[in-house]
């Protein structure tokens, strides 16, 4: 069948789907559809593995880089939080160069996989907060990415000393 | 009548014929030989006591006529004496005597008509005990206690003609050592009375000994004395007796009185005398004081004398002495006078206690090339002559050079008048000091050197006083000396240099004839033309000068010069001392310099200029100056070997320092004090470069800061109107970072070039320097508190900026500087620290408010990389900053060390235009409007490494609610979630860079925060999050 324009007398366009060209409400359905699937449900959250902050004492390398970060158990000024301290030989900065807790040092805390680092600055202008997830942690092996950035995983290494 | 005369002649002669014939009867027939001799011989045997003889005695006539005489042949006194020289007193072969008998016996009065007595030989003795050798000859009383004194058998005398010739007469007085003898001898005598005696004496070889001095030896001697004498009283007066001995005539008045002692009262008038001859004859006694002089001319003498003559008493003599002719030659020295003329008058006064003294009325002599004409008098003639002389000199110089020390050579003329009082050893031995010379002196060609110095005056008029009547100092009591010159040349051996002309010179000097190697002088100078003085480490040309100077010189130091004090004014001078050199006008100086190594100066010009080395080169307009130094050979370098003081008032100043700036100072004006230890700044204004200054304050430990051995400290205040700190922070740039100084101060502490060659190896060339980051200097602890109402820095320029700048412990911290420029009002905390050369710290506090978007992408670049979504918007907006990062020596950013957080927020911003946005306003049917404004954004973000987290923001716009957050790396690639809040619920996630945009639709996960009501529990760590932010943000906000 030969699909022809109806035209109305006041020739006002006819489409195929009459019913689709003129009403809202379809409009309103099709965003509220879209508004519960871009809404941020956590129903379908999977369940989280848990951690010992302990395991993360000692010096760590990380994989395909000169970037050192040394877990201290040095306690910090609140209950949870230690002391560590990071820095990246290739940029020439090396532990002996680092200002005691100032740029380079950070509060950490490890609480189920959540790591959370709270950096200092030498001038204590403010303090920076880095939140991680932690996926893998062992004698030998550390795996975390940050919050929000699942396909980003750092990879570190246990150095022997 | 004829008749008569004969017969008158016939019968005198007739009776005189009887009368010759009775007395030739008496003689040849009654007073024969035979017959008186005997009788004589009795006679002589009632008289004489001791041994003698007697010849024959005969009566005379004819050879008597016409008296009777009587002749004795053979006369012989004998007595001995012990001691005496002979036992014969007397001897003569024949004795004629006529004496009137009748007088003696009835008148006691003893008249020779004539005694004669040939070839005598007489020898007068007197004995220890004061008996002689004709004590007891004739008869004496025999009452031995009769003690009245000798006296003679006669009362009157009368002499007709006495005369006595002797082969020889010999005296000896053994008591008083007195031996005299006289060889060939004739005595007469003729006496009226006591008191009319004519003496008449020509004695050959007269020899006179007395106490073992000769005083007269083989002297001829003649006298011709009219004389009165009282024997009692042993006096004897000379009327104008004449004396010769030898050639030597002289005339005598007087009268002398001989007893213990001999009492003169004698004149002599001398004919002209040959002097040497006269002093052989002179006895040793009264030439001994002569023994060193060596004199001849003619001599005319006036003498008296009076007093006594004993074993220790010398009588009084006054004596005018009139020399011409004369040579002369004082063994001392050695000058001989010749065309000597003296007109003098002595007054010898020889006992103990007294002096003699010489008038000289002229004094005229030459020697070798010069003349001298005085007059004057000389005191203790016979001691230690005292001379007061007035003299007229026509004095070639180099003919005194006995009085000069011997390594001084003065030559030149000296003409003019000199007063010298003087006493002759302090002449001869150079004790000048000792005396007083004053003279006024034309002075031609001078030419005066010694071992250290020479000077060269050609034509001077002096004025000299010996001692200093008015020495300015105890030093200078030797010497004055007045010039007025037309040039000097004087030169020392230092060396030292200086040439004067047409200068009025007023010279002090301490006795440069001593021994005391420190010569000591003052000067006064006063000329119109120029004066040059050089050393091997000081010059100048001074014009017109006006000096007073002291100066302590050391002939056998090396420094030489000990001490040197001037006040000197002058229209202008030129000058250098060691490696400073000085170029000033009409100015007013005091200086004093000490052994070469200290300096104190005063100085007040109109314009200096002045250069030390290749460190230092200053001029100025009015310049008030005092300042010190004090050398030290060890210093490093110029300001720690001299440590200067310095007080300094200047205008319109100009100060290169090539080794600390690359460009001039200018120093409009400046009033401040520099020592070593401090320099303290009441007011400066400088202009460094581009930038103008003005300075207060202090700084201190100026010295060891230089010898790295303390820290620089200082509080300075520095108003600007306009600075550029690009160029300040080039120019001071330090060598070397705070931890490499601590590194290589143990390794090698000694080593300022060092050992290292790896990257972190010193620039060793000034264009390698320029590339090398700004090292904050660990030995620095300056506060600088600013106020400069514009400043040039990077590429911005600010204005009004406030605060203070720190150097301190290797830290450049800017505390709250707060400025406004076009961007915003600004207040700044930064902090510049290089513990390394390659790991330099920055680190800023920042706040901005009042903010111009556009100015501040412009003034912060790299803020775009960081929130690159500011370039979106424009408008006005709050921000604020704390961060900080490590960088390399080039000041790139090492990335793993950057942290910092930010604030940002705006009012009414309006969004641009952009591709981006347009695309996702496409997406949401956004209705497209030609402006869109936003009325409030509140953004914070953390940058932690290569990430920036910008914290969820909302924004409302047309029906819309939007929140957005995300994440930027240094990159350029982003994540943003933009979620559609309102009205309904979409959310699009924006990845990427702005080359490959990747947008996609995604989950709406900032809901929670701002959108709560949808879930049972807000999630409020975001939002602490960025309250906490932005509180630790505004705590430090001091600007309004």
């Amino acid at each position: 069948m030969k699909n022809e324009v109806n035209r109305a007398q006041d020739g006002q366009r006819k489409t195929f789907f009459p019913l689709v060209a003129k009403t809202r409400y379809f409009r309103l359905v099709l965003m509220a559809l879209v508004s519960i699937a871009f809404s941020g449900c956590e129903m379908f959250d999977k369940k989280t593995e848990s951690f010992s902050q302990s395991d993360l004492h000692g010096l760590w390398l990380e994989e395909g880089t000169q970037h050192y970060v040394r877990f201290l158990s040095e306690k910090a000024d609140t209950a949870t939080f230690e002391w560590g301290k990071e820095w990246d030989v290739a940029q020439k900065v090396t532990e002996d160069k680092l200002v005691y807790h100032g740029n380079g040092w950070f509060k950490y805390e490890l609480k189920e996989n959540k790591l959370k680092e709270i950096h200092m600055m030498d001038n204590d202008g403010a303090v920076i907060y880095q939140g991680y997830v932690v996926t893998l942690l062992t004698g030998k092996r550390l795996e975390y990415y940050k919050e929000g950035y699942k396909n980003e995983k750092q990879y570190y290494n246990k150095v022997v000393q | 009548m004829k008749r008569a005369l004969i017969i008158t002649g016939i019968t005198l002669g007739s009776l005189l014929l009887v009368l010759i014939a009775a007395v030739l009867i008496v003689i040849y027939i009654v007073f024969t030989p035979d017959r008186i001799t005997p009788i004589a011989r009795q006679a002589a045997a009632e008289y004489i006591t001791c041994e003698h003889e007697i010849g024959e005695v005969d009566l005379t006539f004819f050879s008597t006529f016409p008296r009777f005489g009587l002749r004795a042949d053979g006369l012989l006194l004998i007595n001995p004496k012990a001691g005496s020289q002979n036992d014969t007193v007397v001897s003569a072969p024949r004795f004629t005597a006529t004496v009137d008998v009748m007088e003696f016996v009835n008148n006691k009065r003893l008249v020779i008509h004539e005694a004669i007595l040939d070839d005598a030989s007489v020898n007068f003795f007197i004995a220890p005990d004061g008996t002689t050798n004709l004590t007891d000859v004739f008869v004496t009383s025999p009452d031995t206690t009769d003690t009245t004194a000798f006296s003679l058998p006669f009362d009157e005398l009368r002499v007709d003609g006495l005369r006595i010739a002797a082969r020889g007469i010999t005296f000896v007085d053994a008591k008083d050592t007195i031996d005299a003898s006289l060889g060939f001898t004739e005595l007469s005598a003729k006496a009226a009375s006591w008191d009319d005696m004519l003496i008449g004496l020509d004695a050959q070889d007269v020899c006179a000994h007395i106490k073992g001095k000769t005083y007269a030896d083989s002297l001829h001697v003649e006298l011709i004395a009219p004389l009165a004498m009282n024997l009692d009283a042993m006096h004897f007066r000379f009327d104008g007796a004449r004396l010769a001995i030898n050639d030597f005539n002289l005339r005598i008045e007087g009268e002398t009185t001989i007893g213990d002692s001999i009492a003169l009262d004698v004149q002599l008038e001398t004919d002209k005398w040959q002097i040497k001859p006269l002093l052989a004859l002179v006895p040793q006694t009264f030439t001994k004081s002569l023994s060193d002089l060596d004199i001849d001319g003619t001599l005319q003498l006036e003498a008296t004398a009076q007093g006594y003559y004993a074993d220790s008493v010398m009588p009084h003599i006054q004596a005018h002495l009139v020399l011409k002719d004369g040579e002369g030659k004082y063994k001392p020295l050695p000058y001989t006078l010749r065309n000597v003329k003296i007109d003098a008058d002595a007054d010898l006064r020889m006992n103990k206690g007294e002096q003699s003294s010489v008038t000289i009325r002229t004094l005229e002599a030459k020697t070798k090339k010069s003349a001298v004409a005085a007059n004057g008098t000389v005191d203790d003639l016979l001691g230690n002559m005292l001379m007061d002389m007035h003299l007229t000199l026509d004095a070639n110089l180099p003919d005194f050079a006995y009085f000069y020390p011997k390594n001084m050579t003065l030559n030149g003329r000296a003409k003019g008048k000199a007063n010298a009082r003087i006493r002759l050893d302090d002449l001869t031995a150079m004790r000048l000091e000792k005396g007083r010379i004053d003279a006024d002196l034309n002075l031609s060609d001078i030419r005066y050197a010694t071992d250290s110095m020479e000077a060269e005056l050609p034509l001077t008029h002096a004025r000299i006083h010996l001692p200093n009547p008015k020495p300015s100092k105890p030093k200078l009591n030797w010497a004055r000396i007045d010039l007025e010159t037309d040039k000097v040349d004087f030169s020392m051996l230092t060396p030292l240099k200086a040439a004067l002309k047409a200068s009025t010179i007023q010279l002090e000097t301490g006795n440069v004839l001593s021994n005391d190697p420190v010569l000591c002088a003052a000067v006064a100078l006063q000329s119109d033309r120029p004066i040059e003085v050089e050393t091997d480490s000081m010059g100048g040309a001074i014009d017109a000068p006006n000096l007073k100077a002291y100066v302590e010189y050391n002939t056998k130091s090396e420094t030489g010069l000990e001490k040197a004090q001037a006040n000197m004014r002058f229209d202008g001078l030129e000058g250098f001392f060691k490696d400073i050199r000085a170029d000033l006008k009409a100015s007013d100086l005091s200086a004093t310099v000490s052994g070469g190594k200290s300096i104190r100066a005063k100085l007040s010009t109109r314009a200096l200029k002045a250069k030390m080395g290749e460190e230092l080169d200053a001029k100025t307009g009015d310049l008030s100056l005092e300042a010190s130094a004090r050398y030290n050979s060890k210093g490093e370098n110029e300001l720690l070997k001299w440590n200067p003081r310095l007080k300094i008032n200047l205008k319109n100043g100009e100060l290169n320092m090539p080794e600390r700036l690359p460009e001039p100072v200018y120093i409009p004006s400046i009033d401040f004090k520099y020592s070593n230890r401090e320099m303290d700044i009441a007011d400066a204004r400088v202009e460094l470069g581009n930038s103008d200054l003005n300075l207060k304050g202090n700084v201190r430990n100026i010295g060891k800061w230089f010898r790295h051995k303390a820290i620089l400290e200082g509080q300075l205040d520095i108003v600007s109107d306009h600075c550029d700190a690009n160029q300040l922070l080039a120019w001071f740039s330090a060598d070397s970072g705070s931890e490499e100084v601590s590194e290589s101060s143990e390794k090698s502490e000694s080593s300022e070039k060092s050992e290292i060659t790896n990257d972190q190896s010193p620039i060793t060339n000034d264009a390698d320097k320029a590339s090398e980051p700004f090292m904050v200097p660990t030995d620095v602890d300056l506060a600088l508190n600013t106020h400069m109402r514009e400043v040039e820095i990077f590429n911005q320029v600010a204005k009004d900026l406030k605060g203070g700048l720190y150097v301190k412990d290797g830290k450049l911290i800017l505390d709250e500087m707060g400025f406004v420029c076009r961007a915003a009002k600004l207040q700044l905390t930064a902090m510049y620290r290089t513990p390394w050369r390659d790991h330099i710290y920055l680190g800023l506090d920042y706040h901005m408010i009042d903010i111009d978007i556009d100015e501040l992408l412009t003034m912060i670049p790299n803020l775009e990389e960081m929130v690159p979504m500011l370039s979106s918007f424009k408008g006005a907006a709050q921000f604020h900053l704390a961060a900080e990062t490590y960088t390399d020596e080039n000041y790139q950013p090492k990335i793993s060390t950057l942290r910092g957080a930010a604030s940002l927020t705006g009012k009414d911003l309006v969004v641009m235009d952009s591709k981006t946005f347009s695309k996702i306003s496409k997406l949401l049917l956004f209705k497209k409007k030609t402006e869109n404004k936003i009325d409030s954004i509140n953004a914070e973000m953390t940058v932690y490494k290569d990430q920036i987290d910008v914290y969820p923001l909302c924004v409302q716009m047309d029906n819309y609610m939007v929140a957005l957050g995300g994440r930027h790396k240094t990159d350029m690639t982003f994540d943003y979630d933009i979620n559609v809040l309102s009205p309904i619920y979409l959310g699009v996630h924006v990845g990427g860079n702005m080359d490959n945009l990747k947008i996609k639709l995604a989950k709406c996960k900032y809901a929670k925060d701002f959108k709560p009501h949808w879930y049972q529990k807000a999630d409020t760590q975001s939002l602490e999050l960025r309250q906490m932010i932005k509180q630790s943000m505004e705590k430090n906000v001091r600007i309004q």
